[in-house]
């Protein structure tokens, strides 16, 4: 079992790369990172690849790092290896990037669009449902994505979705997961990875599994307390 | 009147300046504290107060993440050492009705400037308001890190804030060790300060931070000559050349005599440190700095700096039962800080035992902290074998555990309790291992009632 940390030099903001590290160790994996700039899943096959947000400027650099490979992994999402793309990393699949008259192309994997405003930054607390599980954590955006109604990740119970109008948040197709929400969101959602493990085909715990549990209980239930908001201002 | 004012103030600034002048007794008056209270009456009845003010000769701004309040209040204390009337924000917030609350006193009612210098710390947002309304001499850049998420989102957004917040011509003060800070406003004129190699120095980042992992520039592999933590060091682009600024204002440190020689363009000083921490050497070498902008000889800054006493707000200590017991700022949603804190700890001689209580109680109250910074700081530290034990408390108590178990701290070595009194009995307090409670900004009552409770117990 291969699990690769995408542009760890690039997408290293907000403790993302753990959601990697974190996979491997439940999964009884290893973690696998890019030598000179080339993807491992470029030479030989991985199970998972993971990447996590990044500053806007590097948006740009790790989509030019990403873009030779654009049909490989095209090729693996077809072929159902798991993609878990958190915070802004989502955006880089996508058909382009808008920050005014600035358009940068993406990797056109999907066909959603991103637009960027960075005066305009909304920040929300998150609680949401996928496949019956209750999914909890934060987001930070500078940009929404427009065109991931077709293929939604999660229904938003508190905070906003991909865009401020839908009640959907992220994209999921096959089994590639992007969302906005950002930092260790598989420590902060222990039944979805266990869900991911059972799309990866292993059975078992994860690392850490009761005070993974008791920690998301207990936010649950802060975010489920009456009163709670969602907004931060 | 004396002093420089931006504009002529009408009918509206002297409503609002006296206004604000009076709100001050009659806040004491009634048994509160005047902290931002008068700002903000000025702000509402006089938008853009600060630009109408009079202001001194010299006005100087200290912004940046972390060392801020350190570097003003400092220069603060040398200005007045040397025989300066000075005012600063000490006792009110770095926002815009903070900072007019403290200059409040600097003015007559008849807008007269009654100092001969003001020092004041800014918040890195609230630059965009203060900086072209007070005009300052000088600013002073400490540094740029990650910062609280849900507030300032990432160091690079900051320093885009900071960049178009930095008036045209205004006069910078830069870290030359920091890559992100020093390349800040490419136009304004500006100078820099650094500190040259030290023996504690490496190369390769050993922190889970670190901001400068590639060339800014093309996404080149940056080398480092050398570095202090995270992105703080001398770095260059291999494919590009993009590099370090030279320094103006260059420390040595001298750790056996406890000195730091700065030498600049006309001539050097020799200093006492703060303390052995690094981020005190950076303090120094910018406050001096700074003073040399304004034209002080390295004499007369060296005789006013040793006259003025460091306070020890952020680390204070007491013996309890036999037992050293530490109370050391950790300043929760902040990683950067409490990585220089856990390392700080690790690397002192001798067993040690924490209280973990940095818990912001204020987002307690509206929806449930965000923890990602727990993900960015470097928790490994407290794997130490010399670490003994650590008391995880407050409303986050559980996902500290998990993530001290992830960077490796031993279950046994682990305890738990929401309550922080209740906590605090699950200390061992044995004479020999030092205890440190770790309490963040919303927790410093919470860490007082601790230790009284801890020395009751004692009794
Ligand atoms: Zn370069």
């Amino acid at each position: 079992m291969k699990i690769e940390l995408l542009c760890p030099e690039l997408c290293s903001l907000y403790g993302d790369h753990w959601n990697a590290k974190y996979l491997a160790a439940s999964a009884g994996g290893e973690l696998v990172t890019a030598r000179n700039e080339v993807p491992v899943f470029a030479g030989e096959p991985v199970d998972a690849v993971c990447l996590g947000s990044m500053t806007e400027r590097n948006q740009v650099f790790a989509i030019g790092r990403l873009l030779p490979y654009r049909d490989r992994i095209r090729e693996l999402i077809e072929g159902g290896t798991v993609f878990l793309a958190t915070g802004n990393a989502m955006e880089l699949f996508g058909r382009e990037i808008r920050d005014g008259d600035n358009v940068i192309p993406g990797l056109g994997i999907f066909d959603y669009t991103s637009v960027r405003q960075m005066d305009d930054r909304r920040c929300c607390y998150f609680l949401g449902e996928y496949e019956g599980l209750e999914i909890v954590g934060s987001k930070s955006q500078f940009s929404f994505s427009h065109g991931t109604e077709e293929h939604p990740f999660i229904s938003v119970k508190g905070g906003f979705g991909s865009d401020l109008e839908t009640k959907n948040e992220g994209f999921h197709y096959k089994n590639f997961f992007g969302t906005y929400l950002l930092g260790p969101f598989l420590l902060l959602n222990p039944h979805f990875t266990r869900h991911l493990l059972t799309v990866l085909g292993v059975d078992g715990p994860i690392a850490f599994e009761t005070e993974c549990l008791a920690a998301y209980d207990h936010r649950l239930k802060e975010l489920k307390t009456p009163g709670r908001e969602f907004l931060f201002k | 009147m004396s002093g420089k004012s931006k504009k002529r103030g009408g009918l509206r600034f002297w409503l609002a300046l006296w206004a604000a002048k009076l709100s001050v007794p009659a806040l004491k008056l009634t048994g509160h504290a005047a902290t931002n209270f008068p700002g903000k009456v000025a702000m509402k009845l006089c938008p853009g107060f600060l630009s109408y003010m009079a202001h001194p000769e010299t006005v100087i701004a200290v912004t940046g993440t972390n060392g801020k309040t350190t570097v003003a209040n400092l220069l603060l204390d040398t200005l007045e050492a040397s025989g300066k009337r000075v005012c600063g924000n000490r006792e009110s917030s770095n926002m815009y009705s903070g900072v007019t609350s403290a200059l409040l006193s600097s003015v007559s009612v008849f807008n007269k400037c009654r100092v001969d210098a003001e020092v004041i710390e800014v918040d890195e947002h609230a630059t965009r308001l203060i900086l072209p309304d007070m005009d300052p001499d000088l600013l002073i850049v400490t540094n740029l890190f990650r910062d609280s998420l849900m507030r300032n989102a990432h160091a690079e957004f900051v320093a885009s804030r900071l960049d178009k917040n930095i008036p045209k011509g205004l006069r910078l003060l830069l870290n030359a060790d920091d890559l992100i800070s020093s390349g800040l406003a490419p136009e304004n004129p500006r100078a820099y300060f650094g500190i040259e190699k030290l023996d504690t120095d490496v190369t390769e980042c050993v922190n889970r931070i670190n901001d400068v992992r590639v060339c800014p520039k093309c996404a080149g592999r940056m080398e480092f000559e050398y570095r202090r933590y995270h992105h703080i060091g001398r770095a260059k682009c291999v494919d590009c050349g993009f590099a370090s600024p030279d320094y103006d204002y260059s420390a040595k440190v001298d750790k056996s005599t406890g000195t730091m020689t700065i030498r600049d363009a006309s001539g050097a000083g020799t200093y006492r440190l703060l303390s052995d921490a690094i981020y005190d050497m950076y303090n120094l070498v910018s406050v001096v700095g700074a003073l040399r902008q304004l034209g002080m000889s390295h004499e007369d800054i060296g005789a006013a700096l040793s006259k003025v006493k460091i306070a020890g707000i952020r680390r204070d200590e007491t013996t309890i039962g036999g037992v050293r017991v530490i109370n050391q700022l950790a300043k929760d949603k902040n990683s950067i800080g409490c990585s220089r804190v856990f390392d700080y700890i690790h690397s002192q001689p001798g067993k040690k035992e924490l209280l973990l209580m940095m818990n912001s109680l204020l987002d307690e109250g509206h929806w449930s902290e965000n923890v990602c910074w727990y993900y960015d700081c470097d928790y490994e530290f407290l794997a130490d074998p010399s670490v003994t034990h650590v008391v995880c408390a407050g409303p986050r108590y559980k996902d500290m555990k998990l993530r001290l178990l992830l960077a490796g701290v031993p279950e046994e070595r682990i305890s738990l309790e929401r309550d922080e009194l209740r906590a605090s009995e699950l200390l061992y307090m044995e004479p020999g291992t030092d205890v440190y409670l770790l309490y963040g900004t919303d927790t410093t009552d919470t860490m007082l009632q601790v230790r009284e409770h801890l020395a009751d117990l004692k009794k």
